[in-house]
């Protein structure tokens, strides 16, 4: 069923990649078009100009790729899964526990000694609260019971990261937390693509490999299993793969909300409203979006840069609300 | 001959027996009602029918065990239409069809031109070619209803079970409905469908099971076995009774007196 519109798919890859030159482009240091094209092909003349291409703007760029299209994909997986337009992972808690992971990482200092420990725990803590969600709102959960239960598990997770830097032990670990936790991708290298990227690759084929289960489970559990889908198992994968890329993108660039909710809910209708469909232009919208808004907090003129996850959450709450009053008003 | 078997099923849900000892065996080409009260069992007997509930006993399709089969294999050989119209994206007309063929398809692989014609042949039974590329969203009840049936068609399974496929529908889409499954038991399929019309299950079943709180009480034509003790005893009403046409019918006239 994964018939791909390829004029949307081309359309999407174009944008990104504009996208991505334009995170290249765009900082504290003035560069030109020419510049970029010619350090990132290879050449370049002056080597200061090469190093903030090649080792600070490049990884930037990518890092926000890579977030932006794990929180997307999981954000699309997670509403084919729930049947409800409304999850995502910084709704159902996911968000929230990988960065209590992340936290307790850091307050343990295990990320200082092995560079792994805080992505491991944040995938972890990750896995571990996508799957209470499902255990506590249950097979058929409606809207209310899943966001009730995910405002509980972020709750949850955020009194326990806040927990950690109540007794942090020092101030410096303290602001560490407390600059991770509103989510940036600001003084990141090619460390944390490689640390991350085995991950979510990962994490993305299991996501992807969901699309046929998901299509079959728009016609409810007993359609599905009754079409020869597994629907334990295909709820057991979703739960791996948002953790996996849930867990690899929080570990990297801290909270980033609201990305798995607006981009699939944008894309829907542009693949005609079928799950597996979306998949594929989810990920590149996220991609697209998260690039495009750490662009955004370099140019907004302020005092310090503005933090990522900041910019996403004051964009996507509106249209979160707006997004539940239109539901409102179809259910009457 | 029997396509479809199941041989002494019992289910029990929360220390309560919901079904004791079912035999049944469906014939090919055979248009059974599986008929009864509300919470006699009968959506239960289905889905344990359908190997979609698990139940002590054996159920077999085509001398096969049906728990033996893999998702796939058993999804080709029965499909089922559960009650209502649970959809929850408005997909086009099309697309819901096409989720039959499923249990052909891979992962990330296209439809195949006999996917094609699968869900082509179905959506021609059922009527609604005109409807293909509408959106669910924006069809009425009675064309909702055709368009899931026309799911189920498009699996071409040798079985078909359906639960409650006329229950929410106007009278002519209740008869259009009946037709179609009446069309692929004649055919060659099996068909056991769940009904709460008596007159229309007297007018299409070539048999008819009566479950009652979970006993099968009753089995035969329907003229065999819809007779005044039966709906007395397991409905608890009397019925007015006709020819038209040279066939016997019956419409549910008044509750028992007691």
């Amino acid at each position: 069923m994964n018939r791909h519109n390829p004029a949307l798919i081309a359309a999407l890859a174009l944008c990104l990649l504009l996208a991505l030159f334009g995170s290249i482009l765009v900082g504290s240091a003035a560069l030109t078009a020419g510049q970029v094209a010619h350090a990132l092909a290879g050449g370049g003349d002056d080597p200061r100009l090469v190093v903030i291409i090649r080792e600070i703007r490049l990884p930037r760029a990518i890092l926000g790729a890579l977030v932006g299209a794990s929180l997307s994909l999981s954000g699309a997986v997670l509403q084919g899964l729930l049947r409800n337009p409304l999850a995502e992972p910084g709704l159902t808690g996911t968000s929230a526990s990988a960065g209590l992971g992340a936290v307790v990482a850091l307050y343990f200092g295990w990320s200082a000694t092995v560079p792994l420990a805080l992505p491991l725990t944040a995938m972890g803590t990750a896995g571990v609260g996508t799957l209470l969600l499902l255990l506590i709102a249950g097979r058929h959960a409606g809207t209310l019971t899943l966001i009730l239960t995910g405002v509980a598990l972020s709750s949850l997770a955020v009194a326990l990261t806040s927990l950690a830097m109540n007794l942090s032990p020092n101030p410096y670990a303290l602001s560490e937390m407390v600059m991770w936790l509103l989510g940036s991708l600001h003084d990141r290298s090619f460390a944390d693509v490689t640390l991350i990227l085995p991950f979510a690759i990962v994490g993305w084929i299991i996501l992807a490999a969901t699309g046929r289960g998901l299509d079959a489970l728009s016609l409810g559990e007993e359609a599905a299993a009754s079409l020869g889908i597994c629907v334990d198992r295909l709820r057991l994968w979703a739960v791996l793969g948002t953790a996996l890329a849930v867990g690899a993108s929080v570990a990297v660039a801290g909270s980033v909300g609201f990305v798995g909710l607006v981009v699939p809910h944008l894309l829907r209708p542009l693949v005609r409203y079928q799950p597996s469909r979306l998949l594929l232009p989810s990920a590149f919208g996220g991609a697209i979006l998260v690039t495009v808004a750490d662009i955004a907090v370099r140019l907004i003129p302020s005092s310090s840069e503005i933090m990522l996850g900041v910019l996403t959450s004051l964009v996507g709450i509106p249209f979160f609300l707006a997004l539940i009053l239109k539901l409102q008003w179809a259910d009457r | 001959m029997s396509i479809l078997a199941a041989e002494n099923i019992s289910v029990s849900l929360k220390g309560r027996k919901v079904l004791t000892n079912i035999n049944v065996v469906v014939q090919v080409g055979e248009l059974l009602g599986l008929l009864g009260p509300n919470g006699a069992g009968k959506t239960t007997l289905l889905k344990a029918l359908a190997g979609l509930r698990s139940c002590s006993g054996r159920t077999t399709v085509d001398g096969r065990d049906v728990a033996s089969l893999s998702p796939d294999e058993r999804a080709k050989r029965i499909a089922y239409l559960p009650q209502g119209t649970e959809a929850h994206w408005p997909m086009p007309v099309k697309t819901v069809v096409g989720l039959g063929r499923l249990p052909y398809q891979r992962h990330f692989a296209p439809p195949s031109e006999a996917d094609r014609a699968a869900i082509a042949r179905a959506m021609a039974e059922a009527d609604i070619g005109a409807l293909a590329d509408r959106r669910l969203n924006a069809l009425s009840g009675g064309e909702l209803a055709r368009v899931f049936l026309a799911r189920a068609l498009a699996v071409e399974a040798p079985v078909l079970l359906a639960d409650e496929p006329v229950t929410h529908l106007d009278p002519g889409h209740q008869l259009a409905v009946l037709d179609v499954l009446a069309r692929r038991a004649s055919d060659g399929d099996a068909v056991v469908v769940v009904l709460h019309d008596l007159g229309l299950a007297a007018r299409y079943c070539h048999r008819v099971c009566v479950l009652d709180n979970g006993h099968l009480v009753a089995e035969g034509t329907p003229d065999q076995v819809l007779d005044d003790a039966l709906l007395d005893r397991v409905y608890g009403i009397r019925a007015a009774r006709g020819i038209h046409d040279g066939h016997a019918f019956l419409l549910p006239w008044e509750v028992s007196a007691r």
